[in-house]
């Protein structure tokens, strides 16, 4: 019976890794291919360099403008999520204390934002925007991500706090606390797993965003780190290492905090839809 | 002479305590009030901000889709004149059947491989979240990279195709993103990247299940299928359920893989994509509020049925 047991468990291990190595193929193919040359590749499209080719990455970055896509991309997402954060925070504190039907309607507004898609905003919002000169400028973005990203979060904040216990306030309300300090003393702090959440949450989904940026950020000089390469390729299609490469440049940011923070990352991500 | 003290001490302490807590419950009617105001404060410019750049748009759509409008010059009220012309379209049918297509790809492919591997992930302790990580992987790299670097594997002769020749299986090297199958190669990509998090959202129902349930059945001599069937799946179905409908609502304005692969050429062209290309390049915006329009009634059909087949299915 154990023999037994033990041989399923090792068909089972052998069946999750063999399914594990498929999954992660492409991007392992993909960081090979970023160091091989380009006659290289159009000879056999899988396989390992001779010599690595570092240069490959140098080129990318200097031909695609990752500096200043870089720049775009840091600028647009920590601003928005910082401002997400504390308007999530603000918000969801007087949503999960506060009972009255104003708050009620609230709730009933945000959850009912999440499902409104792009595409039922996108075109209007465009060209609002573009008559106010917000398209091709960090500042619409900005404005753009911070609104779609607010219900999710505020949502998540409500339900997180609302498990923080009253009495705690109360103790602080008697001591003289004013509502703000209240928010800044006692729940910031109590809130650290949210916050890294939300942060984590807003970071991630702006940096990979593509269909937004896509719209309203149209200069190569303006684009994001994932836009900006969708154009590079475009550009450059031929040169396949470059392509690789500058894959692999785009991805690292973000692939690099995952592989960094593993199983928190995961949670992250996945909080609030679960439940 | 000590009992007098005592006796005025607790005399002292009680009207100081009686004092303090109607104090108390002054100022907490008082502080009442403020948090009030200090609430007002917060929520309701943040709701109006939104309301402002999400809610109100998407009002305009609704009303646009009613007019002429081209996105610059003002508009003209043309009544249903863009809906007689959507359901006359046969670019419009294309994409409403391969969205359906997507849809039926999505509630089915991703599910049940998320649910069978969420399954025997539970069986297996050891190396367990190193599996997870790699499974997930996936689904951290932008749409924008994903999309983009297939589209070079796909490449008819630069690709894996020529390595698939190599490997002996010439009749899988074909034009992956040729018209008659480009859909469903874009729609594999997207899963690759989308499965991940299904897996989890799984495991994480899948440990909120009884473990004395699998034991009972062991003890009966449930084989592993049966236990999947009868265990398993009942008691996730909340999760499941949801899965799928999100899953539907979706499918209904997916846009970025398709858009990065091919920019829904003809065999990949979707709702989302033909409502991007008459906005921003055709300059019909008022037509493309029309698709936007028929895609949200059909989230909201996929909404209402749901909620009709699960309060039927309550009532039985």
């Amino acid at each position: 019976m154990t023999a037994q047991k033990k041989i399923h468990k090792d068909i089972l291990y052998f069946v999750l890794s063999i399914i594990a190595v498929l999954e992660i193929s492409p991007v392992v193919i993909t960081l090979l291919n970023s160091l091989r040359t380009n006659s290289e590749i159009k000879t056999a499209a899988i396989g390992f360099p001779s010599v690595p080719q570092f240069s490959n990455y140098l080129k990318a970055w200097n031909i695609g403008g990752y500096a200043q896509a870089f720049l775009n991309s840091l600028i647009i997402s920590c601003t928005a999520s910082c401002i997400v954060l504390a308007a999530s925070i603000l918000s969801g504190y007087f949503l999960a204390r506060i009972k009255c039907r104003f708050t009620r309607l609230l709730h009933v507004y945000y959850g009912f934002s999440l499902s409104i898609s792009t595409f039922s905003f996108l075109v209007p919002l465009y060209f609002y925007f573009s008559r106010m000169n917000l398209v091709n400028s960090r500042l619409g973005i900005i404005l753009i991500y911070t609104a779609t990203n607010l219900p999710f979060n505020i949502i998540l904040a409500a339900t997180f706090i609302s498990e923080i216990p009253r009495t705690l306030d109360e103790a602080a309300i008697i001591d003289g606390c004013s509502t703000y300090q209240l928010i800044g003393k006692i729940i910031f702090p109590l809130a650290k797993p949210l916050i890294t959440t939300i942060l984590l949450i807003v970071f991630v989904s702006t940096w990979n965003e593509f269909t937004l940026a896509n719209t309203f950020l149209q200069l190569p000089e303006i684009k994001t780190a994932a836009t900006k390469y969708v154009f590079f390729v475009g550009e450059r299609g031929s040169d396949l290492s470059l392509i690789y490469s500058a894959g692999i440049i785009t991805m690292i940011p973000i692939v690099g905090i995952f592989l960094l923070l593993q199983n928190y990352f995961i949670e992250g991500l996945t909080s609030g839809s679960i439940k | 002479m000590e009992v007098i003290t005592v006796y005025s001490h607790a005399v002292l302490y009680r009207e100081s305590h009686k004092r303090k807590m109607k104090q108390n419950q002054l100022s907490k009617k008082t502080y009442q009030k403020k948090e009030l105001h200090a609430a007002m404060l917060a929520l309701v410019p943040i709701f109006l901000y939104h309301f402002c750049l999400v809610v109100l748009p998407s009002l305009n759509s609704l009303t646009s889709s009613f007019t002429n409008w081209n996105g610059l010059l003002t508009k003209k009220f043309i009544g249903l004149e863009n809906y007689r012309n959507l359901f006359r379209d046969t670019d419009f049918y294309e994409a409403f059947f391969n969205n359906i297509k997507w849809m039926l790809l999505f509630i089915t492919i991703p599910v049940i491989c998320s649910i069978l591997i969420g399954f025997m992930l539970s069986h297996i302790k050891r190396g367990r979240s190193t599996l997870r990580v790699m499974y997930f992987l996936p689904y951290v790299i932008s749409a924008a990279i994903a999309g983009k670097i297939f589209a070079a594997f796909y490449n008819p002769y630069l690709g894996i195709n020529s390595w698939l020749k190599d490997i002996g299986m010439p009749f899988l090297a074909f034009d992956w993103l040729a018209p008659s199958h480009a859909l469903l190669s874009v729609a594999f990509v997207d899963m690759w990247h989308w499965w991940g998090f299904l897996l989890v959202i799984f495991m994480s129902a899948l440990q909120q299940i009884d473990p004395m349930l699998y034991e009972s059945a062991e003890v009966e001599g449930a084989s592993e299928l049966q236990k999947l069937r009868y265990i398993t799946i009942p008691s996730i179905k909340s999760t499941l359920v949801f899965i799928i409908l999100v899953s539907m609502v979706w499918s209904v304005s997916t846009f970025d893989y398709v858009w990065v692969m091919t920019k829904g050429s003809t065999g990949s062209s979707i709702l989302s994509t033909m409502l991007y290309k008459n906005a921003f390049l055709k300059y019909k915006a008022g037509y493309a509020c029309t698709i936007s329009v028929f895609q949200n009634v059909l989230a909201l059909l996929i909404f209402g049925i749901f909620n009709f087949v699960q309060r039927k299915t309550e009532d039985n």
